[in-house]
């Protein structure tokens, strides 16, 4: 049977895709069990109901905020180094202001646990798009202008494809390119976020660490 | 054909004046420690003329309130549900708010209205499904991750 580069190249996209997330996913996981432990010794320190619900602030301003793609310029400038502006104030003080290690150990997890959700939302747009370019590009290839069988008739058009239809589960409702608008990539911080640790990039262009900075993996999710 | 190895672009966290208020809230619907957890990560909103862009699920809470902060009461849970309590602050659901980008919700959560989250097919807010302390997270059970399955199949690769 003839292929399809095309084709090919989808699969392997959405295959790639897929895998780039289950890592991520992985490393969420690993966070969070982390920052939910350091919380529980946190609670332990400072007894049971000085880590709860009831220690939120009044006012909460947020400290982090999502940038969807297309907002963020190619050529914006990121200011890395410089000192922050004074930002809103860290949730860390509403738990006293003495707070034990554990609980700052918790907010280093979720901080880049933020950052990774971030990640993992553009990634969950790229398997969306890739899975909607290989659907797309599977009815083509099934449903060819020319066939896949004879090879010397071009006026053909008697498709000798998979007579089954498309064959393959088709899951209405995904006519949207998922990836290619709105796609959320760009992390925004206000004021100082104290990266006490390192987000772990597994991916081959390596992370470039700047101090200040939290370094995340979106997806592009451009078609 | 796509040139190139499958990019991932590179996001950096910007600091930005608390002024300029750019960019979308992330929002979480997880049970105490999960959004305790995320509000120390900093992504939490609270002010008295608009809802939170969270919510602390404990065992009290009703499922209808659940729906309804994620996205409005719109579908029928069922037919002896009780109408959702009126919300404290006027405000919408995660879901039909411009201002949030991402929903994290954890899975269990995502479980109990999985019929609200299958139908939201919009690429904004994106949904995230999450582990929560009692569960590890299934990847059969995510939504997005279902429109992914039967993709290949046998017939395909012949």
């Amino acid at each position: 049977m003839e292929g399809s580069p095309a084709l090919d190249a989808a699969a392997l996209e959405l295959l790639e895709a897929l895998e780039s997330l289950q890592q991520r996913r992985h490393l969420l996981s690993q966070l969070l069990r982390e920052g939910w432990l350091s919380l529980s010794q946190a609670r332990y320190s400072l007894g049971c109901h000085r880590v709860s619900s009831l220690q939120y602030g009044a006012t909460i301003v947020p400290r982090v905020r999502v940038l969807p793609r297309a907002a963020a310029a190619p050529g914006s400038p990121r200011k890395r180094g410089c000192a922050p502006p004074p930002g809103p104030p860290d949730p860390l003080s509403w738990f006293g202001v003495l707070v034990p290690p554990s609980l700052r150990q918790a907010q280093s997890s979720f901080i880049q646990g933020v950052t990774v959700a971030v990640e993992l939302a553009g990634l969950q747009g790229e398997v969306a798009a890739a899975v909607t370019r290989y659907r797309t590009l599977l009815r083509r290839h099934r449903h060819p202008h020319g066939d896949t069988q004879t090879a010397g008739t071009p006026g053909d058009t008697e498709s000798r494809g998979d007579t089954e239809g498309t064959g393959d589960t088709e899951t209405l409702g995904d006519s949207e390119t998922v990836g290619d608008r709105g796609t959320l990539g760009d992390t925004e911080t206000l004021g100082d976020t104290e990266t006490a640790g390192d987000t772990k990039t597994t991916d081959a262009e390596g992370a470039t660490e700047t101090p200040g900075a939290a370094v995340t993996s979106g997806a592009t999710g451009t078609g | 054909m796509r040139g190139g190895s499958f990019r991932v672009g590179r996001p950096v966290a910007v600091p930005v004046s608390a002024m300029s208020g750019r960019g979308k809230l992330i929002a979480v619907l997880g049970d105490e420690d999960t959004v305790t957890g995320f509000l120390l990560g900093g992504v939490g909103e609270l002010d008295k003329h608009r809802k939170p862009n969270f919510l602390v699920v404990e065992k009290e809470t009703s499922l209808a309130e659940i729906e309804e902060t994620f996205r409005g009461n719109r579908g029928s849970v069922g037919a002896d549900t009780p109408p959702p309590p009126p919300p404290p602050r006027p405000g919408r659901s995660f879901l039909n708010r411009e201002d949030i980008g991402i929903i994290l919700i954890s899975q269990c959560l995502a479980e109990l209205i999985r019929h609200a989250v299958e139908a939201h097919a919009r690429p904004l807010p994106a949904v995230l499904e999450i582990p929560s302390k009692e569960r590890p997270y299934d990847p059969s059970k995510d939504s997005v991750l279902r429109r992914a399955r039967g993709l290949f199949t046998p017939d395909d690769l012949r």
